[in-house]
């Protein structure tokens, strides 16, 4: 006997998974036999109504279980340089600003320098001031501007980490402890939805794909991550 | 199991055999059935004693029963199997244990032959002459689960591949293969004048645009990368007003609907499997012949609904999402015409299927010359005319234009002569 539902999609934890270099994809999809083509990219176009027996199920249980691992490390990464991007955004942004004010404040003139190098020193300062005020904004800014900035995504994937950890410990109580299928399908759903948020945010940081990639071992990272 | 099938056998041959209309022949041919006796052996194979080698041609009579001619010669024969004149044998599966076993109790037929028979009748060869479909391509004739099935148009030999898929209504159909793989329309289509219009329709890029209802990261990661136009209507159930908003500046242009479908719908669902949103695929398909937008569906079984303007484009198969937009990018980038496109955007795990009217409504500008000028061709247009792909091309363009000795020319592709442009070129040379 299965459990009737209408779909348990795992779409959005494929594609993170779809984000690693070839060989770490496949060895986690040769974990996987069981969920046979819902494990490539994309999405089925077809009558979504199926049972779903409790070991697959459990499989699914497992594959979001080891791809939150996945998204956690993603996450963190991605918030490292969200982060440094933007403090040196607030760097530029604030020697800017000093510029400007002393541009504008008469201290130079109070120096003594002739008048017409006064006004050239102020200009220039003047300019500097706009320049990195754009320079700022122009390092705070993401790929897609419908998306909101890069403050935003910082707010949003912070959550989304969290999110992801509380799940995956949930799950794995769930396989250990050998509980209900009705709670593992629940979980199951709200982290591909989870997933989905993380694939929008992170999508916004092209340089953390090629990161994830040169790290070889992300299981001891996720430990981390988890504080154990 | 075996023993059930042998009763069922058993039954089946006396109920046959008590029948009076109809004959199981097994001399060299039935009076009255020699057009069709000679139709058959002109698409079988040499005859056989062998089961797993055989081949069967089925042909529907004047009196609206089928004859049945197979290569296969059955024990102690020395010609092969055929049937006619059975009303009752409508279902290959009974035809099938007729030309295996033709006259034979089941009580003489041992479990080997019997074995055999079981592993291997599916996988025989079936070829469907025209006349076992309607106009419409429908049949009574009951050819559940075959896989090896071909359709022969008496006019067209050899038979074309053929694939049968699920209605969604629990019937199945027939479809005839229109081109190498995998285009496909209805058995009753002719096959060679849709290649025709498709062929004279040119595939513009900048005039198709991808409307994509499916919530994936992998496939919108895959689409954003590409150069295809997108349309970005908000997801919820006001697709269909947001989208004629759009459609209203498309007239004359594609839209590529890629979408997930459920019954006869578009289905919308989140990442969590609930379904946000839907549109009824033949609400879509009106609205798009309402302002003359070409549609091309790709849903799973979008093929499958019944349209009421039958000039749709679909898909035939349950498909994965990133798989087609691959495909359709590479078609969108390298296609000069509908045929190419079609062709490069179809594969065996994404069977195109193309409805009989497909461009019917959509007018091409053609303009004329003078049959003369042909050496100096594009030089000066006697006329411009906007000419519709409906109907029968080849017997549009001679019944209006053929006898004022004129050439048909694409204006917008003078340079590098269009699909069109050469077709009509050829038919006026064929004049």
């Amino acid at each position: 006997m299965g459990l009737e539902i209408d779909s348990l999609p795992i779409n959005e934890l494929v594609a993170i998974l779809n984000e690693l270099d070839t060989s770490k994809k496949s060895n986690i999809k040769n974990k996987f036999p069981e969920l046979g083509d819902e494990i490539d990219p994309g999405v089925w176009a077809g009558e979504n109504v199926c049972i779903e027996n409790g070991e697959i199920i459990l499989t699914k249980a497992r594959f979001a279980s080891e791809v939150l691992g996945i998204a956690i490390l993603h996450s963190k990464e991605a918030l490292k340089i969200i982060s440094s991007k933007i403090q040196r955004a607030n760097k530029i942004r604030l020697l800017g600003q000093i510029g400007a004010v002393v541009g504008s404040s008469g201290t130079i003139l109070a120096m003594g320098f002739g008048k017409e190098t006064v006004a050239q020193v102020s200009a220039v300062l003047a300019l500097f001031g706009s320049i990195s005020s754009i320079l700022s904004a122009h390092t705070e800014k993401t790929i897609s501007t419908k998306t909101g900035n890069i403050n935003e995504v910082y707010l949003n994937l912070s959550g989304q980490l969290q999110e992801a950890i509380f799940l995956r410990n949930n799950i794995n109580a769930h396989i250990q402890y050998k509980s209900g299928t009705t709670e593992l399908v629940n979980l199951i759903s709200m982290s591909n939805e989870l997933c989905r948020k993380i694939n929008k945010n992170t999508l916004q940081v092209p340089q953390l794909w090629h990161k994830i990639s040169e790290i070889e071992e992300y299981k001891n990272e996720i430990l981390m991550a988890e504080g154990k | 199991m075996k023993k059930l099938y042998r009763i069922l056998l058993l039954i089946i041959l006396i109920s046959v055999a008590n029948a009076n209309a109809g004959v199981i022949c097994l001399n060299p041919g039935i009076a009255g059935f020699e057009p069709a006796a000679k139709r058959a052996k002109s698409l079988l194979t040499s005859p056989t004693n062998q089961f797993k080698s055989a081949k069967l041609y089925i042909e529907k009579d004047i009196d609206g029963d089928f004859y049945y001619h197979s290569n296969y010669i059955s024990r102690d024969q020395t010609n092969a199997t055929k049937i006619a004149g059975f009303s009752e044998i409508n279902d290959v599966d009974l035809a099938m244990q007729n030309i295996a076993f033709p006259g034979r109790k089941a009580t003489d037929i041992k479990q080997v032959e019997l074995d055999e028979f079981m592993q291997n009748y599916k996988d025989v060869e079936i070829i469907l002459d025209q006349s076992v479909f309607n106009s419409k391509g429908e049949t009574n004739l009951k050819f559940r689960d075959y896989s090896n099935v071909s359709y022969s148009r008496r006019d067209d030999p050899p038979p074309a591949p053929t694939l049968v898929y699920n209605r969604g209504n629990n019937t199945k159909k027939l479809l005839a293969r229109t081109e190498k793989c995998c285009i496909y329309s209805e058995v009753a289509t002719p096959q060679k004048q849709i290649m025709k219009k498709l062929q004279m329709k040119s595939y513009k890029p900048k005039e198709t645009k991808l409307m994509s209802l499916i919530i994936d990261s992998s496939t919108e990661k895959a689409i954003k990368k590409s150069n295809i136009k997108g349309i970005s209507v908000e997801l919820d159930n006001n697709i269909l007003s947001n989208l004629e908003k759009e459609m209203v500046q498309m007239k004359g242009q594609t839209l590529v609907v890629l979408g997930h479908v459920e019954r006869d719908s578009y289905v919308i669902r989140n990442a969590m499997g609930n379904e946000i949103a839907s549109v009824e695929i033949n609400k879509l398909r009106e609205l798009s012949n309402k302002h003359k937008v070409q549609l091309i569906d790709i849903g799973c079984n979008t093929a499958a609904l019944p349209s009421s303007q039958s000039n749709s484009i679909g898909v035939a198969a349950r498909f994965n999402s990133l798989h087609a937009v691959e495909l359709l990018i590479k078609s969108h980038n390298s296609s000069k015409n509908y045929a190419e496109f079609l062709h490069n955007i179809s594969s065996k795990n994404m069977p195109i299927v193309i409805d009989t009217k497909i461009f019917d409504h959509v007018d091409v500008k053609v303009k004329l010359f003078s049959k003369r000028s042909w050496s100096n061709m594009v030089k000066k247009p006697v006329g411009t005319v906007s000419l519709t792909l409906g109907g029968s091309i080849t017997e549009t363009a001679m019944t209006n234009y053929g006898n004022q000795e004129v050439v048909l020319v694409n204006p917008r592709e003078q340079d590098e002569k269009s699909p069109l442009q050469r077709a009509l070129e050829r038919m006026v040379r064929e004049d």
